[in-house]
């Protein structure tokens, strides 16, 4: 198997964990069992952040969706009785639903595949140090010349000194919101 | 060319968005209405994130003393909005649950049709 092969392969299984969970997320009937669903999804996420190379955002993945918000929506449930099975888990509203959604994904899958995204270098990208070989350049012209190099800086160091410099007021606004959530959970939550 | 085309990406996030939505809209407990939003952020996600392998990094390096330089540098913006992303879900999801455990307490029930106490 050549190495295109094996790279569509895991994204194969990854996405096909990703839907799948969802869809077991959605139709499970009891709450419980949406939610072991839905780790599977996250699981099968943070794959696909792995193919994409961002290995860091895949670890963040399983260490915050796995491991605290999917532990965290278990609490809630167990905590709480007379959840763990109903006859009837869904509204009235699931042919609406349908009819208003089937024109939304067929709208997103037609955007997404004709679209003409600017898909220039990164496609092609090679590893961090190397430089546009002559194939590569004549692969895309105008966008590459033999001998470009590329730095692809997938380091966590990286991240965070851009997360400090460029995107620091995103940095300052999130952690003033996780304190309010965390102030206003314990407020909700305690009474 | 490239091992994975940008668009089955793309395909996977707008089915993770369509499914998370359908769960948000047609469920009738409250939890599940979450799990149908976190599937839909994560779907965002890995449209930012594609975006950010297959689209960003086009600019050219602006060589400066605390930045890789190279002829092509991937930027970290798509990185930084998914990292943004996710703090934002798991703060939606305490304060949700913190929600549906105090609405718990006072209805004994999740169930979104019961909880109509704002309708006149």
């Amino acid at each position: 198997m050549s190495q295109q092969t094996v790279v569509q392969l895991v994204f194969g299984v990854m996405a096909a964990l990703s839907l799948g969970g969802a869809m077991g997320v959605v139709m499970a009937r009891t709450v419980f069992v949406s939610a072991l669903w839905l780790i599977l999804s996250f699981v099968g996420v943070a794959g696909l952040y792995i193919t994409l190379g961002a290995g860091f955002l895949a670890v963040i993945q399983v260490l915050v969706y796995v491991g605290a918000i999917s532990v965290l929506i278990l609490f809630a449930i167990m905590l709480t009785e007379d959840v763990m099975g109903d006859e009837h888990p869904n509204n009235g509203q699931v042919g609406l639903a349908i009819i208003l959604l089937t024109p939304l994904i067929f709208l997103l899958g037609k955007w997404g595949f004709t679209a003409n995204w600017p898909v220039k270098a990164a496609a092609i990208l090679p590893r961090s140090g190397l430089s546009v070989d002559a194939a590569t350049a004549a692969a895309l012209p105008g966008a590459l010349k033999t001998g470009d190099a590329f730095l692809v800086p997938d380091s966590v160091a990286y991240l965070g000194r851009v997360l400090m410099t460029e995107h620091f007021l995103a940095f300052e606004v999130v952690s003033v919101v996780l304190l309010v959530a965390l102030v206003g959970a314990i407020v909700i939550a305690r009474d | 060319m490239a091992m994975i085309p940008l668009w089955w990406y793309l395909m996977v996030a707008a089915g993770l968005f369509t499914i998370g939505l359908y769960g948000a809209l047609v469920r009738k407990n409250a939890v599940s209405v979450l799990m149908g939003i976190e599937l839909m952020l994560n779907a965002v996600n890995v449209n930012a994130v594609a975006f950010w392998r297959y689209v960003s990094p086009t600019a050219k390096a602006a060589a400066g003393a605390d930045r890789p330089v190279g002829d092509f540098v991937v930027g970290m913006d798509g990185q930084v909005f998914a990292v943004v992303v996710i703090a934002l879900a798991a703060a939606e999801a305490a304060v949700g649950l913190a929600m549906v455990i105090a609405l718990y307490r006072s209805r004994r029930s999740f169930n979104l049709p019961q909880m109509d106490q704002l309708q006149g």
